[in-house]
Order: structure tokens, then C-alpha cells, then sequence
């Protein structure tokens, strides 16, 4: 299942599911719903914080909190 | 401020929406920083004027959704669905950035549906201009059905315009129809939730309860037995929290986007290109921490050689008072009190203020911009390894310069034991008052050789006690990330908001906000401990004050000394004697084995006031003349110091290095104990930080003295 942490840097999909409930909880905050595109603007080396930008905000997600997002399939 | 009659305005709003902008032009300086009962989350409060109408005006923190993932967002679900609650607003006014609008509307819609009476303030107007945005109030007012002013922060523009409309909606005049169509209509399985829970909450509306549903077990105001009964409901409905989130949020963004979307045009698709350009360098894998360690040496810099001045400045002022106070007054002991321990205690909490202040508007300028979110971001996976959060870096660098402003800076690190830890380890950093200690001490130590010709051996002491106290911190820190248990879950999830210009009159309030928190609250404590140490080193056990002094006047006239010989003759005998020598004294077996004498002893005592007093009491102790206690001096007195029963010299370099080690990690610092006493609200952390740190002190300087002697 691709996730959001193994999502290449500069690419873009479609947010499927949400499998942790407060990282769920913060980004349906932020209207980032299943359903919106989430583009990675940039991958730390060794595993570090990702920078996601997604319904026109910028936002910051450790790599294990990036995993618990599941996107859909690219076709 | 008896501010507690007044009617409550409340101010809310995503973060980076510029409401606190808004507060400060409202309240002006009619504002004082408290804390929401049972969390140390600041409550802003203020006072402003509508009409001839006084309100109150909270500044709520920044928050998403009526859906909280901090402490600081549960704030606002506790006031918002408890009408009896004391902070409770009258009125809110919802700040929204008119630039990026959309997702802003999902709070608002909570609010209304909440039935509170809102008038929404679009900011930002300024930035909408340059950016080309158009948006049309009177459409966002028909669709919404409440008041819409635009305003602008930056320029302070149009602000009667919304005091006029906040205080026609307090006085339900413009009040429009608050029994509009609700923005959510719960599905029928919530209906059933939400009308169970109206009854056990007393509550008339369906949301609020539907509210209460989803966050029972956070909210502070329901009782045992109604959290119970919610409990039941819950599980009788079989009520899917997330399940509902998700519904609610998508629905609600059905509904408002369309009204977004006729009402706000944007002729700029990519409002972000230009943050995204300016991150592809600040955030960039090797160019971004290189710019951030430029930038925190900066500001170490400014911190450092800035502040030298006005403290000079400070210190010379009240020596000047002192000293005008002991030749004004007669010679007596209130004179001493006042001149030594008041005026003395009082210079050493306002000698910290240039330092507080230099740094907070330098960090409060980074974070108005925006950047020190990115440094966030940068550097969490590393302090995580330590147990520390991303912004803890920003203390343990200012702790480089001065542990107090550090402490006072960790407020932004959200997780509890990230910050407690962040406390904990800070004062292990070498901080600028430690300087004169190592200046001192070094020669002792380490000979004024040059090792393979070039590299000076003092110079490399100097940096090698720097990097023992950045390790000392981050061993540290990883025990205490082992012990500290929590049951508060750990985020970054941190929002990266776009760059933009600082408003220079949010910096000037923090950095007044920091400094008067210092004084009124740490200050208090550090006053309170230079008088004890001042009356330690005043008085003496029974009459051995008088007779040292006697005991020094005849060995003055003995040896024939001159008038300031014999007064710094006097000082010697006096202290040797007074309680902080006896006490001195007392400790001088538990100080032994590290290579440490009573004078030592004495020096430890006193310095706890701040550490370059240790140099001031060497000076004291081994009666050197008041006008010429530079290092020098005092070193080459030192250099001659030898044990009078042994006749072995006392700074040797055993013990010079022991007491260095022991400098570079005890504790002592008063205002760093009373400003992680106010920061953390109890005793306990500061008692605790002075033992741990004082044992590893101690262990280092003996295992050091051991093998070297």
C-alpha cells in the first residue's frame, strides 16, 4: 500500500485514508480531506520530517506520521 | 484590572491569521498575559473600548477546528461549548486571512453552528491588494448571515469600523438570524447522539452536544457521573469519532466552498511561489542548517556584544547607588541591607534585561516572518533522538549566551516533556557567565603552551569546557527522556506558513511581555535569595564579626598598612568569619576530596548569586584591593595562596581543573532556579535540576582531583 512517507519528493497524490486518528484529526483541520491531492515539497536524509503542501498550506510531518497516510494508487 | 463584570470579547482564529495583530491594536497596552485555569497556556486578556461600552478581549490561541490536537486547542472546546464557562464570550470576532480564506471557514461555521454571535473580520487587505485578490464582504454577509469587515492589521485600517460592528452585535442590534440553517445537519444517528446528551448536559443545541459527544472525556466541566452517561450514549449509537469528523468536515466544505468561491477571487493561482522559492533554499538538506547556525550565531553575537553596554551600564549604575547610599547613611546595618543586599539584588534581576530583550526580538522577529517553523521542521529528527523537540535547539543555543531568556523562550515547544527536558538540560550549556570563572581558573590548569607549535593549549581548555557542557546537556537529556514517562503523544505536524513582512509592533509587545514576566515573577525570587546571601555574608555566629575586626585592625597597624589595605584587610577577616565562611568552613570536609578549601568553599557559596561572583570573592577573600579585582590580579594572589599547615600551594592543577569541571556543570545560578521555578509552576523541576546538575558536578570534579593529585 503506498503511503504518504514513501512518496518521492516533488510528486503528488491522492490522499486515500487516514490510519492514525490525531494525525487524521489535525490535517481534516486543515481541510485536508480523503480525496485531496498532497504534493511533497521536500525529504530530510535518514528518515527525517517531510514538507507537504496540500489545500494551500505548508505543512511539516515526521516520517512515521507521513506513513500512517495511505494514498491512492497511481495510475 | 477588575476586568471581571465587563462583557468578554473573544478573538479566534486559525494560527498565522494575524489576530494577535489585532489584539494589540485593540487593547493597545491595556493587556496582561494570565493563564487558563489548570494549563499552562497563556491567556492573553485586554481591554478595549466599543462606544462608551468597556470590554474585555481574550485573545484565544490559535486553532483549526473545533476538533483539537494540542492542550492549547482543547481551550477552546472547554470555553465554547460551556456557556457557564467564566471565559465565555459575549461576542466573538473570528480573524480571517482573506488570502487564503477557504479552509478558515471550517472553524466559523463550527462557531455559528454553535449559535455565539460573530462578526467576521477579513485581514490581511493589505496583502490582498499586492496580491491581487478581490473579494466582496457584502456577498460573505448575505451568504453567512453575520457582519463581514475587512481590516487590515498591518496598516491599522478600518478598525472603528469593526469596534462599530462588534458593538452592534453585542447589543444584538445587527444580530442577524442566528436560527439560520445550521451549517452541518447531523445525520439522523447523530440526532438521536445529540438529543440524549441536550438532556444530560441541560444543552438546547444539537451541535454543542454533538461537541460533547466527541470530546467528553477532555472537557473539564462535566462531572463523573455525566461523563458516564455520555459514555453509554456514545457506545449505545455506536458513534465512529473519526467517522463523524471526516462527514462533518467534508460537508461542511460542500457547503461554504461554493460561497468562497463567488465571493473571493484569486487573479494569482500560486500565492505561495514566492515562500516555495524562498524554502527551496532555507529548507534545503545541506544550505538550510548552515543558514540557521549563521543566523543562531548571530543572534548568540548580538546577544553577546549588544547587551555588554547597557549592562555595564546597569551594574556601574548601582554600584554608583551603593556605594552613594553607604556614604549618605549613616553607618548601620539597614544601610548594608539596602546598599549590598536590596540595591545589589535589584541590579542582578535588572542587569538580565538586555539579554531578554535582545533575544526576544530577535526570535520573535524569526518566528513573525515565519521562519523558525522551518528550523522546526530542520532539526526535529535530531533533538528527537535526545528527547527534545525541533525547537529546542533555539534554547540551547541562547543558552550559550544566558540560560534565563533560553528558559523563558521553551513556551513554544507544545509537548510537555519536550519542554520540561528542553528546562532540565539548558543550564548545562557554558553560558556567558561561566566566562571569567574559565578565564581565571585556566591558567591553572593548562600552561600557556603552544601544542605542535600552533594550537594555544589554554585556547583548546576553553573550547573542550564548552563541548563538555553541550555533551553534559545531551547525555542528560537522553536520561531524562528515559525516566519522564508521558502519556502525551509527541507531534511535529507543524504548519509551514507562508514568509511574510514582521509587524514590528507584535515583536515590541513580546519582548515587553518577556521582560516584564522576568521581573515581576523571577525577580521576586532572586531578591528574596541575594538578601539571605547578603545577610550570610554580613553576619556572623555571636560576636566573631566584631572581633575579626578588631583582630584586623591590629594587624593592619601591626604591619603598618594604609587606609585601603586595611578596609580590604577588614572585608577578609569579616568574611572568613561570617556565616557564609562558617558555613564555608562546614562544607569544607564534603569538598575536600575534590581539592577544594574553605575560601573555596566560601566563593561556591556566594556565587551562587551568579557565577562571576565567585571571581569577586576570591578577590574579597585573599584581600585584594576592591579597585583592582580584574582576573590578573587576582590570579597572581592566587598563584601565591598556600595551605597554611601543609605549606603546599592551593591552586594546583588538580584542582584547578576540578573546580573548573565543577563550575562547568553545578547549578549555580539563582535566576535560573526562579525562572524555571515560574516556568514550570512548581518547585519540584528547579529542586531537581539543582541536585541532578550538582551531582554531576561533584562527580566530575572528584573523579577529576583523584587522578590528577
Amino acid at each position: 500500500m503506498a503511503t504518504l512517507a514513501s512518496l518521492k519528493e516533488k510528486r503528488s497524490a491522492r490522499i486515500l485514508s487516514f490510519q492514525d486518528d490525531r494525525i487524521a484529526s489535525k490535517l481534516l483541520s486543515m481541510g485536508i480531506l480523503p480525496g485531496s491531492m498532497i504534493q511533497v515539497v521536500r525529504k530530510l536524509p535518514g528518515r527525517g520530517a517531510i514538507y507537504l503542501k496540500a489545500n494551500g498550506y505548508g505543512i511539516a510531518l515526521r516520517n512515521h506520521e507521513a506513513a500512517s497516510v495511505l494514498l491512492e494508487e497511481q495510475s | 484590572m477588575s476586568d471581571n463584570n465587563l462583557p468578554t470579547l473573544a478573538l479566534l482564529g486559525n494560527p498565522n491569521c494575524g489576530k494577535s495583530s489585532i489584539f494589540n491594536i485593540l487593547t493597545g497596552l491595556r493587556q496582561k498575559v494570565g493563564n487558563f485555569p489548570g494549563v499552562t497556556v497563556d491567556k492573553k486578556v485586554g481591554i478595549t473600548k466599543l462606544a462608551d461600552q468597556s470590554v474585555k478581549v481574550i485573545d484565544f490561541p490559535g486553532t483549526y477546528s473545533l476538533y483539537p490536537t494540542s492542550k492549547d486547542e482543547s481551550i477552546i472546546i472547554n470555553t465554547f461549548s460551556n456557556p457557564s464557562d467564566q471565559n465565555y464570550p459575549d461576542v466573538v470576532v473570528y480573524v480571517a486571512d482573506v488570502t487564503k480564506l477557504e479552509p478558515q471557514m471550517l472553524l466559523l461555521t463550527q462557531i455559528l453552528d454553535l449559535n455565539l454571535p460573530v462578526v467576521l473580520a477579513l485581514n490581511m487587505t493589505d496583502l490582498a491588494e499586492e496580491t491581487n485578490l478581490t473579494f466582496d464582504e457584502e456577498k460573505l454577509r448575505q451568504e453567512l448571515g453575520i457582519p463581514v469587515v475587512a481590516v487590515s492589521g498591518r496598516r491599522e485600517e478600518n478598525f472603528d469600523k469593526l469596534k462599530e460592528a462588534v458593538f452592534q452585535v453585542y447589543q444584538g442590534i445587527n444580530h442577524l438570524d442566528q436560527s439560520h440553517n445550521a451549517f452541518y445537519k447531523l445525520s439522523e444517528n447523530e440526532k438521536h447522539i445529540a438529543k440524549e446528551i441536550n438532556s444530560v448536559i441541560g444543552s438546547e443545541n444539537d451541535y454543542r452536544s454533538l461537541i460533547v459527544a466527541h470530546h467528553y472525556s477532555d472537557l473539564n466541566y462535566l462531572d463523573g457521573s455525566q461523563k458516564s452517561q455520555i459514555e453509554e450514549i456514545v457506545n449505545k449509537f455506536d458513534y465512529n469519532e473519526l467517522r463523524g469528523q471526516i462527514d462533518e468536515t467534508m460537508a461542511r466544505y460542500n457547503r461554504f466552498t461554493p460561497i468562497v468561491k463567488s465571493a473571493v477571487r484569486k487573479s494569482n493561482e500560486e500565492a505561495r511561489s514566492f515562500t516555495d522559492k524562498v524554502d527551496r533554499i532555507l529548507t534545503h538538506k545541506i544550505a538550510g542548517p548552515i543558514i540557521f547556525f549563521g543566523l543562531m550565531f548571530l543572534v548568540f553575537h548580538a546577544i553577546f556584544s549588544w547587551s555588554s553596554y547597557p549592562m555595564d551600564g546597569i551594574e556601574w549604575m548601582f554600584a554608583e547607588a551603593g556605594t552613594f547610599l553607604k556614604s549618605n547613611l549613616p553607618d548601620a546595618w539597614y544601610t548594608s541591607l539596602l546598599a549590598d543586599g536590596v540595591i545589589s539584588g535589584l541590579g542582578g534581576v535588572l542587569v538580565f534585561i538586555p539579554q531578554i530583550a535582545i533575544l526576544f526580538l530577535l526570535i520573535s522577529l524569526l518566528e513573525e516572518i515565519g521562519y523558525m517553523s522551518r528550523a522546526v521542521f530542520m532539526f526535529d529528527n535530531i533533538m528527537q533522538k535526545f528527547g527534545l523537540n525541533g525547537r529546542s535547539i533555539v534554547a540551547l543555543i541562547s543558552g550559550g549566551a544566558c540560560a534565563v531568556p533560553a528558559v523563558m523562550a521553551t513556551r513554544t515547544i507544545s509537548n510537555w516533556k519536550e519542554r520540561l527536558i528542553t528546562i532540565m538540560v539548558t543550564p548545562l550549556i557554558s553560558c556567558s557567565a561561566r566566562i571569567p570563572v574559565y578565564t581565571l581558573l585556566i591558567a591553572f590548569a593548562v600552561p600557556p603552551i603552544m601544542i605542535g607549535g600552533f594550537i594555544n593549549a589554554q585556547a583548546l581548555m576553553f573550547m573542550g569546557l564548552y563541548l563538555l557542557g553541550i555533551i553534559g546537556a545531551l547525555l542528560s537529556a537522553v536520561i531524562f527522556k528515559l525516566i519522564l514517562k508521558t502519556e502525551e503523544h509527541s507531534f511535529l505536524m507543524i504548519e509551514l506558513p507562508p514568509y511574510r513582512k514582521p509587524n514590528i509592533k507584535n515583536v515590541l509587545l513580546t519582548v515587553r511581555e518577556k521582560v516584564e514576566a522576568f521581573i515581576f515573577q523571577a525577580g521576586k525570587v532572586i531578591m528574596i535569595i541575594s538578601i539571605i546571601l547578603w545577610f550570610l555574608a554580613s553576619y556572623g555566629p555571636g560576636q566573631q564579626m566584631e572581633q575579626a575586626r578588631e583582630e584586623a585592625i591590629e594587624l593592619a597597624q601591626k604591619r603598618d598598612l594604609n587606609e585601603d589595605e586595611t578596609e580590604d584587610l577588614i572585608a577578609s577577616k569579616q568574611i572568613e568569619n561570617s556565616y557564609a565562611g562558617f558555613f564555608g568552613k562546614a562544607i569544607e570536609p564534603t569538598i575536600e576530596p575534590l581539592g577544594f578549601n574553605w575560601q573555596i568553599g566560601i566563593a561556591i557559596i556566594t556565587s551562587f548569586a551568579a557565577r562571576e561572583v565567585f571571581v569577586g570573592t576570591m578577590a574579597t577573600i585573599y584581600s585584594i584591593a576592591s579597585k583592582e579585582d580584574d582576573e590578573v590580579t587576582i590570579r597572581n594572589k592566587l598563584v601565591k595562596a598556600t595551605d597554611p599547615e601543609t605549606g603546599e600551594k592551593v591552586y594546583t592543577v588538580a584542582t584547578s581543573v576540578s573546580l573548573l569541571l565543577f563550575y562547568v556543570f553545578a547549578m549555580q545560578c539563582m535566576s535560573t532556579l526562579a525562572v524555571v521555578k515560574r516556568e514550570t509552576k512548581s518547585w519540584k523541576w528547579p529542586t531537581i535540576q539543582f541536585f541532578f546538575m550538582g551531582a554531576m558536578a561533584y562527580l566530575s570534579s572528584l573523579i577529576a582531583y583523584q587522578l590528577l593529585s
